[in-house]
């Protein structure tokens, strides 16, 4: 809706208004590192972390700022009387991805446990950062097939998926859904690459079965796969914020700052319950 | 509670003392000669035995004295004062009196819309009149003589910036400010998304603002009312006026339905550039149309010398539609949107006695917002309303020259459809419609306007407000604990109660007269709001949606003590003041970021609540007489706000503004020529400007089909600084220039024409209306940009006959 009141404002000042560069100060701002981190139970390759700098928003730069050299080091913890403890002798040390500078992977084949706490703890710059994240208990996908309706205005069938899932009793369950569909790879490299459908925690369908349908029709002879993941708070609370952010606008809006649960930078560190199915979309 | 049996003994003891003598009465109407109109805040005075009394808003007086012979006097600014013989034995008389138009002295002109020592003498404070005539002295944006342009160059009141019709008052959000148009509520005062007020000039009688002291018989708002009036139209002879400017024209027709007894008023205005440019649009935007109109409509009938009854209208829409007609799709992408305000008043003016005065009064008005959009088999469409329907009787009671009395009651059934969102894609619908809500609001009043002596003047007062949320409707029931939906509904029947609030409204004002031309003035008002405006944006805009409160919406409260000393010189040429005020605020709302308006599920707790505080000093200097009027204004203020889910420290608000400075100055070279001039400074707006950025969501997008290109993905995340509010834009100045010909007509009631020549912002300053970043990492662009209203020239012709 942000949109519709943009739109009011720009049709009602494009009748008079003029557009000029506003050059006042701004505030002064000498970044931080940004942490973009997952791990997961399911997918070694989508295990990985990204490290980057931000910057000041003028700053004429408009290139990535990858930071390399890092020392990173995930720890497994367990939670006992309310209280995290880290299992310190055994540290996952996370290496440079080769020529992909910035990318930080853990040991080949390496997989975060369901149920369980990680930290993440990094060194770089002379800075030190750390993180904590949980994989939840995964939920699976019910149901996935696909809805073949007729469309008056093309005349045609179009498929539109539909996919459900069982949300355990008790508040506090956060989602995510992604989607890839069978292309130019099969697999994605990372979690951006995928299409995030959405990210909602369970307030209004706790304890329930709850389903989705896209909006827009699928493609017949597309493969198309749906991650299914859970996460913890603070992880969904990056996300709902990271889109508020990306739909906040228009001029009078509330400035909004993306969540991070990074200790000593930005961005998020991320642990997913991950649950995948793959459909393909047939004509009926 | 003491306080308030305190305050009932001393009316109970001041209306006891007043009653117990045996006086006369002289009371009537006072009217305008030339069109039949009651004259507001015309005066009536005694000079031998020191009595007065003002006419109320619908020219109505009541004066007692004792049983003589009397030099009456009947005066009003502007207008020839009459002085009449009466003789008062034993019985009260009743004594209508017209009063014809003052011959225009050679080149003088009053800025005046009451008597000329009332800023001194009236107990009101906080409060300034305006007259028609002043209105269409000021240069304004497009030539269209506006309110509420003019009464933002007024201390204490500021513009929510260039071409907005929302405005802030003493540190109070735009909706805090009670709207009325002929006792109707305006929800949303704009057209052209704001450039324009909804108030037709020539339709208008008179306009009151009051931002401080707010009376007894005002309420439902914080910080101010801006009270507009309708004219009643001509009842001795038809008469048209009306004007033609560069973007719309307007035309009033009034006249008589019988003479001297009952009258009618018409006036519409259009907007025609939709009209005007379609010859000259190329096909592809052909589709596209804006505009906005208006019709105001007023009659009254009277019928006995004891019983009158008013009737008036307003109905206003702005209508845009966009359709891309260069689409090659049989539903080619386009949206449509209109709003507008419906009011409709009946009033029945009836006289009890000569000494009580009453008007009942029925009301119906609705705001209703409607945005639609489509592409191919996709559509969509969004509603909002909000719909009242009141009656309220209020009762004067002029108990002698010392005194006057006003009570009375209302009741207001307010019905809010918040939004209703319909979305057809295909054969397939989705509805989703958040459910209406009702409510019923109460208020009860009595106020004393008393002498107590000849040098010290109160008016108390006291208000029971009163907001009951009704059924039908379907809460959803959270968990206390945990604040999460339990998944159970709570279930409300028809009328049966969801949420009461009530509260005592104390006001009191005084005025202690050191000489006949100073005098020192307080006042003390609390205010109970139980409305609320959502609204994402800092000014008025069509899509805010009004709600009300609620379980989870508390009513807003402010407090505002303030002082001021009135002085006048020269036989009143001069008129100057300064006021200081402090205004404490409670559960002043706001919403979280991000939240959206017409798709939460529950809006009512997206509301962030917290404390708010306004305090500062207006200082105001005014020319009213001769060849070179005008004023100068000057605010010193400082408004903040407590929300702490938004900052942990108070912060500035938009409508923070530490300076303002608005010059007004007029000169009349002749009786056809004359020139105004407006300069206006603002401390820049408070706001958050961005600060650093970075990139999220790294990753190439493989979801597109196979034969695309895939995409690299850059989300560009903005970084603020954690103080909110805490930067300034760049100070606001601005000059207007006008001039105004008006050669006078030959003959009585010929065609008068007249020309007004406008220019906005002369020395083509860039005020920032907004500030945003235009950032597209893909084609290497990163600017700060701002939007702002250049010099805008207009040219303006008006007549009438």
């Amino acid at each position: 809706m942000k949109r519709v009141h943009f739109l009011f404002l720009l049709v009602a000042l494009v009748v008079v208004a003029c557009n000029a560069p506003y050059d006042d100060d701004l505030p002064e701002y000498d970044g931080e590192i940004v942490v973009e981190a997952y791990l997961n139970q399911s997918i070694p390759l989508l295990n990985y972390c990204l490290l980057s700098r931000s910057v000041a928003y003028y700053n004429p730069n408009l290139d990535v700022e990858q930071v390399s050299e890092a020392s990173i080091y995930v720890y497994e913890g367990v939670e006992e009387n309310g209280e995290l403890t880290w299992d310190r002798d055994n540290g996952q040390k996370w290496e440079q991805f080769p020529q992909l500078l910035g990318a930080y992977v853990p040991a080949f084949g390496w997989a975060a446990k369901e149920n369980t706490f990680y930290l993440m703890e990094i060194e770089v710059e002379g800075k030190n950062l750390s993180a904590i994240t949980q994989v939840p208990k995964l939920v699976e996908i019910d149901t996935l097939f696909i809805d073949n309706r007729f469309n008056s205005v093309a005349d045609s069938v179009e498929p539109f998926e539909r996919l459900t899932f069982s949300d355990p009793k008790g508040f506090g369950n956060n989602y995510a859904l992604f989607r890839t569909r069978k292309g130019f790879f099969d697999n994605p490299l990372t979690w951006g690459s995928m299409r995030r459908i959405f990210t909602t925690d369970d307030e209004f369908f706790d304890g329930n079965s709850w389903g989705f349908s896209s909006f827009f029709p699928q493609t017949y002879g597309d493969t198309v796969t749906f991650y299914l993941a859970s996460m913890d708070k603070a992880s969904y609370r990056f996300w709902e914020s990271y889109d508020v952010s990306q739909n906040n606008g228009g001029p009078f809006s509330q400035p909004i700052n993306v969540e991070s649960n990074i200790e000593g930078g930005r961005g998020v560190f991320c642990g997913l319950a991950v649950d995948r199915r793959r459909i393909i979309i047939e004509k009926p | 509670m003491k306080r308030l049996l305190c305050l009932i003994g001393i009316l109970a003891s001041i209306s006891s003392s007043v009653f117990a003598q045996k006086k006369l009465t002289i009371s009537g109407y006072v009217k305008d000669a030339q069109s039949g109109e009651a004259l507001i805040g015309a005066t009536v005075g005694i000079p031998a035995e020191g009595a007065g009394a003002t006419t109320n808003v619908y020219g109505f007086y009541s004066l007692s004295i004792d049983p003589g012979k009397y030099q009456v006097v009947y005066s009003y600014v502007g207008f020839e004062s009459r002085t009449i013989t009466i003789e008062l034995g034993n019985e009260s008389m009743k004594k209508d009196i017209e009063l014809s138009v003052q011959a225009v002295e050679a080149d003088a002109v009053i800025i005046q819309a009451e008597r000329a020592d009332k800023n001194v003498k009236s107990t009101e404070m906080s409060k300034v009149e305006l007259s028609k005539e002043m209105l269409q002295e000021i240069p304004v944006l497009f030539g269209e003589t506006d309110v509420i342009k003019t009464i933002q160059l007024l201390p204490g009141i500021q513009s929510t910036g260039d071409g907005n019709s929302g405005f802030y008052v003493r540190g109070g959000g735009p909706d805090q400010n009670l709207i009325l148009l002929d006792e109707a509520v305006v929800y949303n005062a704009s057209h052209l998304f704001g450039f324009f007020s909804v108030f037709s000039a020539d339709a208008i009688k008179n306009v009151t603002i009051t931002k401080g002291g707010i009376p007894a018989e005002y309420g439902g708002r914080l910080s101010s009312v801006l009270n507009v009036t309708l004219k009643e139209g001509n009842n001795k002879y038809f008469d048209a006026e009306g004007g033609v400017g560069i973007i719309s024209s307007r035309l009033l027709f009034e006249g008589p339905i019988i003479k001297n007894k009952s009258s009618f008023m018409v006036a519409g205005r259009r907007t025609y550039a939709d009209a005007l440019v379609q010859p000259f649009l190329n096909d592809d935007i052909k589709g596209n149309r804006y505009y906005f109109y208006d019709l105001n409509t007023k009659l009254n009938y009277t019928f006995s010398p004891k019983d009158r009854l008013l009737v008036s209208g307003y109905f206003g829409r702005d209508v845009f539609k966009f359709e891309d007609q260069g689409s090659a799709s049989e539903n080619p992408p386009q949206f449509n949107s209109d709003w507008g305000n419906t009011t409709l008043t009946a009033r029945w003016n009836h006289l009890f006695s000569d000494k009580l005065f009453a008007n009942t009064v029925f009301i119906y008005n609705d705001f209703n917002f409607t945005f639609g959009a489509g592409f191919n088999d996709f559509n969509f469409e969004v509603r909002s309303a909000i719909k009242d329907l009141t009656l309220k009787m209020d009762y004067q009671y002029f108990a002698g020259p010392e005194t006057d009395v006003k009570f009375g009651v209302s009741a207001i059934h307010h019905t809010f459809n918040p939004s209703a969102v319909d979305v057809n894609f295909g054969q397939d619908e989705i509805n989703v419609k958040a459910p209406d809500r009702l409510a019923l609001e109460y208020a009860t009043y009595a106020q004393i306007e008393h002498d107590l002596g000849s040098r010290l003047n109160i008016n108390a007062g006291l208000r029971f407000s009163a907001f009951n949320a009704i059924g039908p409707y379907r809460d959803p029931v959270y968990d206390q604990v945990t604040d999460q939906p339990t998944g159970d509904t709570a279930i409300y029947d028809n009328w049966e109660s969801i949420q009461w609030y009530q509260g005592l409204e104390p006001r009191f004002a005084a005025r202690y007269l050191i000489n006949t031309t100073t005098s020192l003035k307080g006042s003390f008002t609390k205010t109970n709001q139980y409305l609320h405006l959502a609204s994402v944006s800092g000014g008025t805009l069509p899509t805010d949606l009004w709600l009300p409160s609620s379980k989870y919406i508390k009513p807003q409260v402010a407090w505002q003590g303030a002082v001021g000393l009135f002085k006048n010189f020269t036989d009143n040429t001069y008129e100057t003041s300064i006021e200081m005020f402090y205004k404490p605020m409670q559960n002043q709302i706001d919403f979280a970021p991000g939240t959206n308006l017409f798709f939460a599920d529950n809006i009512d707790r997206s509301v962030l609540a917290g404390d708010g505080l306004a305090y500062g000093a207006e200082f105001f200097v005014k020319k009213a007489k001769g060849k070179f009027t005008g004023w100068i204004g000057y605010t010193w203020s400082k408004t903040t706000r407590t929300i702490l889910e938004l900052s942990p420290n108070p912060y500035f608000p938009r409508y923070d503004r530490r300076h303002d400075v608005s010059v007004l100055a007029s000169y009349r070279f002749n009786k056809a020529w004359s020139t105004s001039a407006v300069f206006v400074y603002a401390t820049g707006i408070a706001y958050t400007p961005s600060m650093g950025r970075f990139f999220g969501y790294l990753g190439i997008d493989f979801d597109g089909p196979a034969d695309l290109n895939p995409q690299v993905l850059l989300d560009v995340i903005t970084i603020y600084p954690d103080d909110f509010n805490n930067y300034r834009l760049r100070p606001y100045n601005r000059v207007d220039f006008s001039v105004n010909y008006k050669p006078q007509p030959k003959i009585e009631r010929a065609w008068s024409g007249s020309w007004n020549f406008s220019v906005f912002n002369a020395f083509n300053r860039k005020n920032p209306y907004f500030v945003y970043d235009d950032t597209n990492i893909e084609e290497g662009i990163n600017e700060r940009k701002m939007i702002y209203f250049p010099v805008i020239p207009s040219i303006t012709y008006n007549f009438k006959f």
